[in-house]
């Protein structure tokens, strides 16, 4: 059941009518049922998964928080890490493996016949398996006092709009809102409708339309031709991705849940420190809390900060997919970031010293420079392997001789990125000008029917629910 | 069960804004029904080549003579008909599209054109067999013609029972048709530059030299479903006294699958239903006369062409 789809409007107006009408627990029940079905509906063989990283995750964090034994402590924190790495290991990491080793035992002339499963990655594994693994550290660190209602838990986990593609959200976050009755607001349901109205806009009318051309040019053009789908598949990913999300935190405010934010406006950063400050924020400020800050973080002594950051973007490479291409991706990432470092400083507060926004020579140049090495580690993220990878550098060289396939595909394109664009650079303008529902309601009516109008209501499923 | 421990809270539910959820609902629907109408308009104007609008391109035709089917006649060159009929011809054929395209724009083609008395099907082999997933999608590009045509809506509800959820919008029937409109009207030079495919449309190159082998020979069953609204073209076309020739395509047997058994089905059924049929399946069998395994290039397309136009000439005229 995909965000954009007449199913899922079915579905979250159903879920909604009855949800306004009950009480706390009612709705917490009605949440949990609403969400095992959302998921069910795409597999509900692999609802056994959740249920076990649910139970995992409950019962070790009781453990913690019940006894003083500090090996006790220890023993149920690693236990319920061990569950849940082991899960998502197997289903997402054990062919690469396998692969891997089989690949390395050749090279040293051991004979060895792999055993190659047929494994379906079950959707959203990734988002929910570290959502849920967040919420016993925590409460191992003592940050959250847990729960001792599995129902609230279990929707904590599993909270539908979230559930497939994150933010990854926190226990001290959401599970408190779970946790408290939720109350209804004008200002919250205007601005869950403009959520849910951006993050489709985005999706059918940018990211989809982008990726018909990116999907046909990306392993055929060549030259500038080939540049621009490299430039598209930016857009393509950013839209795809921060679509779901916004769609996601609109339907959650619908249901008076807050979820975090996960993009801002990424594509204006002007050094990779500031875009990983506004790309997929919800994953970032994960590695960085329960990876790079216990490794000591910039605070480590000598070389160590460096080794920290590159352990971080290696992980988060191989957490989008298990393939040496995400490995890359992670790769050029943490180099820069960490060129970046070594040439501003690690200790300067980023913040205070960073130069101020606007429109002048040296924001524009900077977040041109910040854009195009991201499209660079793009290329790696995209390709099926790292030789197609190689070969998109060697066609980017080449002349453009490949004629285009048809102009329609860039009047949707282009027409729906100036849109998103004049959305984007004024933001707040944007939504000062909402802000009042006389204006609001004309206004997104209008964006919806836009939107049905011009984008491309059959392009499928969103790239993030793959990782 | 007292009030206070129900799981119901009408007091919930008061404070929810229903009088803007109403005039957004009501705004919404509005808006949709007056933009899809205007749209739904709109098409019928233009005369680009993209997918709602090469429909619209086609019911908009006048000429006498019609060729229908999808992209192997596309290489049918409609000089090359008219040469031998005398009759001007058009060729509305679409990359991809099936039956259930090609009913609803022959039945819109019998409402709008007067002049209509012949019409060249190519039966596609591909199309025609059961459970082929790819013509859902494509058949959605005539979906502006639902409210207006009750076999579009048959077949929209067939495909898909959620349609008639999403046929409600009046401006999801005309997804995708305001960029080519506002390209036609702005831009007409561009217009037929939106899409490669458009009409008489025959690529260069050659499968000569190249490696290829021949599929596993195939027999897949028909689709009652596409044989009935076949059926029902050929029968509507009878009551218009439009002359029906069916055709089906050359296919490089050498480099794909054998499909043989299937023509001969085609055959059966359109001699029950008396319509003339010539399968060039086989007439052309060249390498170095197809671009690929099942489209014939520019040199053979004037060939195919010829062949057609002589099934033309043989067939009994038209009775009006």
């Amino acid at each position: 059941m995909l965000f954009n789809s007449v199913q899922f409007l079915v579905f979250l107006v159903a879920v909604l009518g009855l949800y306004w009408v009950l009480r706390h627990r009612a709705q917490n029940l009605l949440l949990l049922a609403a969400s095992y079905a959302f998921y069910g509906a795409w597999n509900w063989k692999f609802l056994g998964l959740i249920l076990l990283t649910t139970l995992a995750d409950f019962t070790a964090a009781l453990v913690i928080a019940n006894t003083d034994r500090q090996s006790r402590r220890k023993f149920a924190l690693v236990a319920a890490i061990a569950i849940n790495l082991a899960v998502l290991g197997f289903f997402k990491y054990y062919n690469f493996f396998i692969e891997d080793v089989f690949v390395f035992l050749k090279l040293l002339g051991i004979p060895y016949t792999p055993l190659v499963l047929q494994i379906v990655l079950p959707v959203g594994i990734s988002f929910y398996t570290f959502q849920s693994m967040s919420y016993t550290i925590d409460t191992y660190r003592g940050e959250v006092t847990p729960t001792e209602k599995f129902l609230d838990y279990a929707l904590y986990v599993a909270f539908f709009p979230q559930l497939i593609a994150g933010p990854i959200e926190r226990a001290g976050h959401l599970l408190k809102q779970i946790q408290t009755p939720r109350t209804v607001s004008i200002e919250r349901i205007n601005e869950g409708v403009l959520l849910i109205a951006l993050g489709l806009f985005k999706k059918v009318a940018v990211a989809d339309h982008l990726a018909q051309y990116v999907d046909t040019a990306f392993d055929r053009q060549t030259g500038w031709k080939l540049l621009i789908a490299l430039y598209f598949f930016a857009f393509q990913i950013y839209c795809d991705f921060s679509g779901y999300s916004d769609i996601a935190r609109g339907c959650a405010k619908l249901f008076g849940i807050d979820l975090r934010l996960n993009f801002n406006r990424p594509y204006f950063a002007r050094n990779l420190t500031e875009f990983w400050r506004r790309w997929h924020i919800s994953l970032s400020t994960w590695f960085r809390d329960y990876v790079y800050r216990p490794l000591g973080g910039k605070h480590a002594r000598g070389w160590r900060p460096y080794r920290n950051l590159m352990l971080v973007f290696l992980l988060s490479g191989l957490w989008h997919g298990a393939a040496w291409t995400f490995v890359i991706w992670g790769a050029i990432h943490g180099v820069i970031l960490a060129l970046e470092k070594a040439l501003s400083g690690w200790r300067r507060d980023a913040s205070r010293h960073a130069p101020k926004h606007g429109l002048n020579p040296g924001n524009v140049i900077a977040v041109l420079v910040t854009f195009h090495i991201v499209c660079a580690a793009w290329v790696f993220f995209r390709a099926n392997s790292l030789e197609s990878a190689l070969g998109f550098f060697t066609r980017l060289a080449a002349p453009a001789t490949i004629p285009f396939s048809g102009l329609m595909v860039f009047v949707h394109a282009i027409g729906a990125l100036a849109l998103l664009f004049l959305w984007e650079a004024f933001e707040e303008r944007w939504r000062s000008l909402i802000a009042r529902p006389a204006v609001a309601v004309p206004a997104y009516a209008v964006f919806l029917i836009f939107t049905l109008a011009w984008g491309q209501l059959n392009g499928g499923q969103f790239i993030y629910f793959q990782f | 069960m007292a009030a206070s421990s129900s799981i119901f809270s009408s007091e919930q539910a008061r404070r929810l804004p229903w009088r803007a959820a109403a005039l957004f609902a009501l705004l919404l629907v509005l808006l949709d029904q007056g933009v899809g109408r205007l749209v739904e308009r709109l098409i019928l104007t233009t005369d680009s080549n993209w997918g709602p609008n090469q429909v619209a391109r086609l019911i908009n035709r006048r000429e006498p003579g019609i060729v229908l089917g999808n992209s192997r006649a596309g290489a049918i060159a409609p000089k090359v008909l008219q040469a031998r009929t005398g009759l001007a011809f058009y060729n509305g054929t679409a990359p991809g599209q099936s039956i259930h395209y090609q009913i609803i724009a022959f039945e819109a083609l019998l409402k709008r054109n007067p002049n209509l008395r012949v019409v060249v099907y190519e039966l596609d082999h591909l199309d025609l067999t059961a459970g082929n997933p790819a013509t859902v999608r494509a058949v959605e590009v005539a979906s502006f013609l639902y409210g207006s045509s009750a076999t579009a809506r048959e077949i929209f509800h067939t495909l898909d029972p959620w349609n008639r959820l999403r046929f409600l919008s009046r401006t999801y029937r005309v997804n995708g048709a305001i960029a080519p409109i506002l390209v036609d009207h702005l831009f007409p030079s561009q217009r037929g530059r939106l899409t490669s495919d458009d009409g008489f449309k025959a690529h260069d190159g050659s499968m000569a030299g190249k490696p290829c082998r021949p599929g596993k020979a195939e027999n897949r069953p028909l689709s009652p479903f596409k044989i009935a609204l076949l059926k029902r073209l050929v029968t509507q076309a009878k009551a218009a006294k439009v002359k029906l020739v069916f055709v089906t395509a050359p296919w490089l047997i050498a480099c794909g699958v054998d499909r043989r058994p299937l023509f001969s089905r085609f055959a059966e059924l359109a001699a029950r239903w008396g319509v003339p049929y010539r399968s060039f399946v086989t007439a052309i069998g060249d390498p170095a006369d197809f671009f690929d395994a099942n489209h014939v290039n520019r040199r053979a397309a004037l060939r195919y062409s010829e062949m057609v136009a002589a099934t033309l000439a043989e067939t009994p005229k038209p009775a009006r």
